[in-house]
């Protein structure tokens, strides 16, 4: 959810953005604490570029720290397509933890990041059969069953992606981000109906989340339910922080929409 | 049967709302002038509108809002752009579509401007990444951006 302490969090990362190279430890520390801190997914390049510097002078400073940065970083740079980068990481990860992928005993977490490499290159079948291996061992790997939906995805198959999300969320009820990713895709292929019951879901678990209503309020007004709408838009508006313009629009358009279904009466 | 040109800075500002949001479907629509008697149209801006897909709300108020921009600006609605999540979808998906009728209630023969993601991934394309759809049965044909037309 967007708050007032990601706002100015977004106004902080842009400073970073204009900072340029990475120059000192410290620095370049903070930056990727506050990135990770404020769950703001599209700083891959800040992430990458300060990532990658310190991983490569300061790996020692860093200790035990330094393997949740490998694996941040690694993300980053397949994020970015900066394969190579993503390739030394995975090498030191692998080094480090061994994947499961290549023996008995590596790591199933290590494994998983591979497998987002063999995405990177487009194969989804083998993709896909690889995450086929981790959840056949191992059913509670959620990184794996959300790689999975995310290859249907990409190789244009959103039935079946639809089809596994619902499996992984009938196992996983509370995974918001599955719920929302579950709505998106429902309104890819104009299957309203399924959308309002993921953002019900939504906004029973997370009744405080102003955009949950939002969305809902939006998804409302497309199937030309105003009244209820109208409401949801001003339940928005109550729990935002104040500057919600979509919500605002939304609430006029409603109550446009039901001024003119009255004097058409 | 009719031109379509479209201005550098129309041309940049598509790719720059697919450049960024990478991940997303990016939609948006074109200003510009029409000249009947040559039987052309020129794109000479463009308004980004969403990086998702989209719900009526977001749209009509969107639609509202540049319509009252347009003309200010002395422009019209000429048309609507679209890129497509996938890199290698270069087809007119739903949100296009639906926006072309809408735009096209109001104004005469609209264009689809269709996002080539895999030359817009290129370093230095040598063609144009972007494919125009004209009002003719789903006609396409490739535009030449050329510099602003006095």
């Amino acid at each position: 959810a967007l708050t007032c302490s990601m706002a100015t969090d977004i106004a902080q990362i842009d400073i970073l953005k204009a900072k340029g190279p990475p120059r000192s430890f410290a620095d370049s520390k903070a930056a990727l604490d506050l990135i990770e801190a404020s769950r703001l997914r599209d700083c891959s390049d800040l992430v990458l570029l300060h990532g990658l510097w310190l991983l490569k002078n300061y790996s020692r400073k860093l200790d035990t720290a330094q393997w949740r940065l490998f694996e941040r970083v690694y993300i980053a740079a397949l994020d970015n397509g900066d394969v190579e980068a993503a390739e030394w990481c995975l090498g030191k990860l692998k080094a480090k933890f061994s994947s499961r992928n290549t023996s008995e005993t590596g790591s199933v977490r290590v494994a998983g990041l591979e497998n987002m490499l063999v995405e990177q290159s487009g194969d989804w079948k083998q993709a896909n059969d690889l995450y086929d291996q981790i959840l056949q061992e191992n059913h509670t790997i959620t990184h794996s069953w959300k790689r999975r939906v995310a290859v249907a995805k990409a190789s244009g198959n959103i039935d079946r992606a639809v089809d596994l999300l619902v499996e992984f969320l009938e196992q996983y009820p509370t995974d918001s981000s599955g719920w929302t990713e579950l709505a998106e895709l429902y309104i890819s292929t104009k299957q309203f109906a399924f959308a309002k019951f993921c953002y019900e879901e939504l906004i029973l678990q997370h009744p405080e989340n102003f955009l949950n209503h939002l969305c809902y309020a939006e998804l409302l007004y497309t199937i030309k339910d105003y009244s209820l709408a109208r409401q949801y838009f001003a339940q928005s508006i109550e729990l935002s922080p104040g500057n919600n313009l979509r919500a605002l629009y939304g609430l006029v358009l409603a109550a446009k929409n039901l001024v003119e279904k009255d004097s058409r009466l | 049967a009719f031109t379509v040109h479209c201005s550098q800075e129309a041309y940049c500002k598509v790719l720059a709302h697919a450049y960024k949001y990478t991940a997303r479907p990016v939609t948006g629509v074109l200003l510009g002038t029409v000249d009947e008697a040559k039987g052309a149209t020129l794109i000479q801006d463009v308004i980004g509108l969403v990086h998702n897909h989209p719900l009526a709300p977001v749209m009509e108020t969107a639609m509202a809002l540049i319509e009252q921009f347009a003309k200010t600006q002395n422009l019209l609605i000429v048309g609507c752009y679209h890129g497509n999540e996938l890199a290698n979808d270069e087809s007119i998906s739903q949100t296009p579509l639906d926006l072309h009728k809408q735009i096209a209630k109001r104004h005469p023969r609209p264009c689809i401007l269709i996002i080539r993601n895999e030359i817009a991934s290129q370093a230095n394309p040598n063609q144009p990444a972007i494919l125009c759809h004209a009002e003719k049965e789903g006609k396409s044909s490739r535009t030449e951006p050329v510099d602003d037309l006095p």
